[in-house]
Formats: structure tokens, C-alpha cells, sequence
């Protein structure tokens, strides 16, 4: 059997015994937290404003202490009933537009409410991170980590503010207020970059290293078959993963590298280990999203898909509503389920282990809903041999289970 | 055995090493993650907050 058939046979048992059990399906990784609903920035990339979805205009542009409270109260309760541990990211929008006294509530309410083990973390373009926040996120202990696209001409083509002028000073000005406070080093968990296909991976390398983030991560522009991502031409065209090949090259040859969070994912998929993150690999992430007027949604990722792409039909909230009732849910268990990849190309593909069908927003056909190849899936091959090739030249003709000391399997 | 923070490249405490050959800092370490059953604390800050949202 299959891991995807096993998987198939688990769900079905898993729904038919949930509304018996109460047990939830599977529990949560991740809990992002729409804190605000704006944002200072206007990226012409952007998923949230830029690709369709217009969901943003009839939320509040801030979270309310109403809906602030039930976060604390019931993820925290959530933390405690779970054997896995949680990260809460505060997310947008821009996380900050909340404004100081919001976030200091939720954040040190959360220090109490959350089991010990939880990561508290924020996602956040630092154009408004002053040394105020900073000192808040020093004392509670909350990861930070900061969009940042490369170069300043790469950067600013596309993270732009309002008026259209660049962000890459405002933001490489507040790494460096961040990096030169105190605890600065031990809050800055890495920079999360967004490809353009027609920069130069190297320089693009180089200057994020430069800033002195311990990591990055690289994002492919939104899109689907429906709307192909910027820059690329064609399903079949290679424009992203050709730079991504530049980009592990360079990688691999470094003395002294930072990490690159969906290369080593890759690399560890390959070694026969497992991804980290959505977006590659098998494995099923429990990613929850709470929106700025509390409602629960899915992976906000999949508003790019279609308008209102991310939202529940029962528009469940956490205000008065009972949390872990809800991911017990049917609509719950068949959202977890998104995550399987669908397509028969897909599941006869050798690579599936390592690519995983990428992620369900860019699998979207109007022809074929989710049941697609990602739209990177051509990108996404071009990679995997890449690293495949690079690991085998690497290891001078021992094998992977020699490298890692593993019995050969019989 | 890499110290991370630094890249250095050590096989001093790790007896026969397979993988002291391989000069590329990015895959040893990987290997050593995968040998040592997927360990994750292998950087400062590294993934430390579970974050398995990609964006």
C-alpha cells in the first residue's frame, strides 16, 4: 500500500470515528493570526490584495480586543491539549498596523496562556519595527522574521509603499536597529525572500547574506493555471526552478553558509528524511489562520487560487466558538485533505516524495479544481535532479545510505 | 561535525565520518541532520518557533 493510499484509508477512518471520538484529525502546527488587515506596503506580488481576492476590504483594518482575548484563551487551551507543539505567527497585512498596545497585549497574553514548548513568532516587512517593539519581543521571546527580496533594485521593483517609492532602506535599516539591539542576534530567525526569475540568484545570495540573518527562504510568486505566475511563460517553462538551480549552486559552494530553509528541505527529502515546511515533501501541516475579524479560514495561501478561496462555508469564529470542536469538523478534515496530491500525474511521479505537489494554491485549474500538478511542477523537477546530481557528485560515488551510515535496504 | 555558527568542519569527536570528504559545508550538514534522525537545532534560531506556514 501506498503511503497515499494509507493516508486515504486513515482519513476515512479518522472521519467516519471523529463525530464519535471529538478527536481532531490531526493536530496544529501553526496558528497565524491576522492582527491586521492592511497593509503599509503594496507589493505588486502580493497574494493577499494583488491577485484577485478582495476579501481584505470588508474586514476591520484592526483585530479587536473581543476577538484578541478569544485568541489568547483558546489557543493557548488549544497548546495544552495537544501533544504537538504550536508556533503562533502574527501575520497581515503588516502584524504591526495592530499597534503597540495590541500586540503587547497578545503577545504577553500568550506567553501565559501557551504551553512552554510554543513558538511565538512574527512575519513582518520592519519598515514600523521600532526599538519599542523590539524591546517587547526581546522580553517575550518572539521570533522575528523580516521580508526582504535581495538587492536594493530587485527588492524595490516590487515591495513597494503607497506612493510607490521602494522599502529596501526602511527595511535593512530595522535589520540593522534589530541585529544591533542587545538580544537582537537571538530574535532574528531569517529573511523571507520572494523570487524574481529575472534577477540574479548570486547577487540576490549575497546580499541577503550580507545583512547577517542567520537564514532565508524563498518563495515562488503566486499563481496557478488559471493565472500563471509572474514571469513565467508557460506550465512548462523553467524560469523559477533554473533560478533556484543558480541559486543552490552558489549555495552548495559556500564555506560559511547561512541556511536556505527550502533547499535543505529538498536535500533532506532526498537523504530519505523529511521537509519542515509546507510546500514540499508529504507531510501534512495542521496550519490554522485567523482572520482580523476572528473568523477561522484555511491556509490564507489559497485566496491566490480563487477569490474567497481561503474562507469556510460555515465561517466559523473564534469569538464564542468552541475551537477544538471545530477542527474535529468535516469541513476541517477536508481542508487537512487539500494537502494530498490529487493528480494522477502526481501520484505516478517518482519525485512525489521530495516535491510533494507543491503547494494546493498553485495546483489550481478551473478545468480540474486542485487536482493539478503544482503549476511549478516542470520548475520543480529541473530542482530535485539538480540537487539529486549535486548530492551524488558531492559523495564521490558512496551512497546515501553509506553517507549516513544506514543498513542497505533489502 | 560542523560547528554551525561558524561552518568549521570537525571530525575530531566523530570516529570514521563518511562525510569528511564532502566538501560542501550545506550538504554535511543536511547529512548529519538526517543521520541524527531529522534534529532541527542544528542553527541559531533555525526554525525554532515551528513555523510551518509558507509565507
Amino acid at each position: 500500500m501506498t503511503r497515499l493510499e494509507l493516508r486515504r484509508t486513515t482519513t476515512e477512518l479518522t472521519t467516519s470515528t471523529i463525530a464519535r471520538t471529538g478527536t481532531p484529525p490531526q493536530p496544529i502546527d501553526t496558528v497565524l493570526v491576522k492582527t491586521a488587515s492592511r497593509c503599509n506596503l503594496n507589493c505588486t506580488y502580493c497574494y493577499v490584495y494583488n491577485l484577485g481576492d478582495d476579501g481584505w476590504k470588508s474586514q476591520p483594518r484592526r483585530m479587536s480586543s473581543e476577538v484578541l482575548e478569544a485568541i489568547i484563551d483558546q489557543v493557548g487551551e488549544l497548546s495544552h491539549r495537544q501533544n504537538q507543539a504550536i508556533s503562533v505567527v502574527l501575520h497581515g497585512g503588516e502584524p504591526l498596523l495592530l499597534g503597540f498596545e495590541g500586540i503587547q497585549r497578545l503577545v504577553e497574553g500568550l506567553k501565559s496562556s501557551l504551553r512552554q514548548d510554543a513558538g511565538l513568532h512574527i512575519q513582518t516587512n520592519a519598515v514600523l519595527l521600532s526599538n519599542r517593539f523590539i524591546d517587547l519581543f526581546a522580553s517575550n521571546d518572539v521570533g522575528i522574521s523580516i521580508s526582504l527580496d535581495g538587492t536594493a533594485e530587485v527588492h524595490d521593483r516590487n515591495r513597494v509603499d503607497r506612493h510607490g517609492r521602494g522599502s529596501y532602506e526602511r527595511v535593512t535599516a530595522a535589520i540593522a536597529r534589530l541585529l544591533a539591539h542587545p538580544s537582537g542576534c537571538g530574535l532574528l530567525t531569517g529573511l523571507l525572500a520572494v523570487v524574481d526569475p529575472t534577477s540574479d540568484p548570486v547577487e540576490v545570495y549575497e546580499s541577503l547574506k550580507a545583512t547577517g540573518a542567520p537564514s532565508f527562504d524563498f518563495l515562488y510568486r503566486d499563481g496557478n493555471y488559471a493565472h500563471l505566475p509572474f514571469g513565467k511563460a508557460r506550465p512548462e517553462s523553467i524560469e523559477f526552478g533554473s533560478w533556484m538551480v543558480g541559486l543552490l549552486e552558489h549555495y552548495l559552494a559556500d564555506p560559511t553558509p547561512p541556511r536556505i530553509r527550502v533547499i535543505d528541505d529538498i536535500i533532506r527529502l532526498i537523504l530519505g528524511g523529511s521537509g519542515q515546511k509546507e510546500g514540499v515533501g508529504l507531510n501534512e501541516y495542521g496550519i490554522l489562520v485567523i482572520d482580523t475579524d476572528g473568523k477561522i479560514t484555511r491556509n490564507d495561501t489559497l485566496k491566490g487560487a480563487y477569490s474567497g478561496g481561503d474562507r469556510f462555508v460555515s465561517e466559523p469564529s473564534i469569538v464564542g466558538g468552541r475551537l477544538e470542536e471545530y477542527l474535529s469538523s468535516a469541513e476541517f478534515v477536508e481542508y487537512f485533505d487539500l494537502q494530498i496530491p490529487t493528480s494522477p500525474i502526481c501520484q505516478s511521479c517518482p519525485e512525489l516524495g521530495v516535491c510533494g505537489g507543491g503547494m494546493p494554491a498553485h495546483r489550481w485549474s478551473e478545468e480540474h479544481g486542485y487536482a493539478n500538478p503544482t503549476v511549478f511542477c516542470a520548475d520543480q523537477k529541473l530542482v530535485i535532479a539538480a540537487m539529486r546530481s549535486r548530492l551524488s557528485a558531492a559523495m564521490n560515488g558512496s551512497s546515501f545510505n553509506d553517507a549516513l551510515d544506514r543498513p542497505v535496504p533489502v | 561535525m560542523i560547528t554551525y555558527e561558524t561552518g568549521e568542519v570537525s571530525t575530531a569527536d566523530e570516529g570514521i565520518d563518511r562525510t569528511s570528504k564532502i566538501e560542501s559545508v550545506a550538504i554535511q550538514r543536511m547529512i548529519e541532520e538526517v543521520r541524527s534522525s531529522d534534529s532541527i537545532g542544528t542553527a541559531a534560531n533555525y526554525n525554532r518557533t515551528h513555523n510551518k506556514h509558507n509565507r
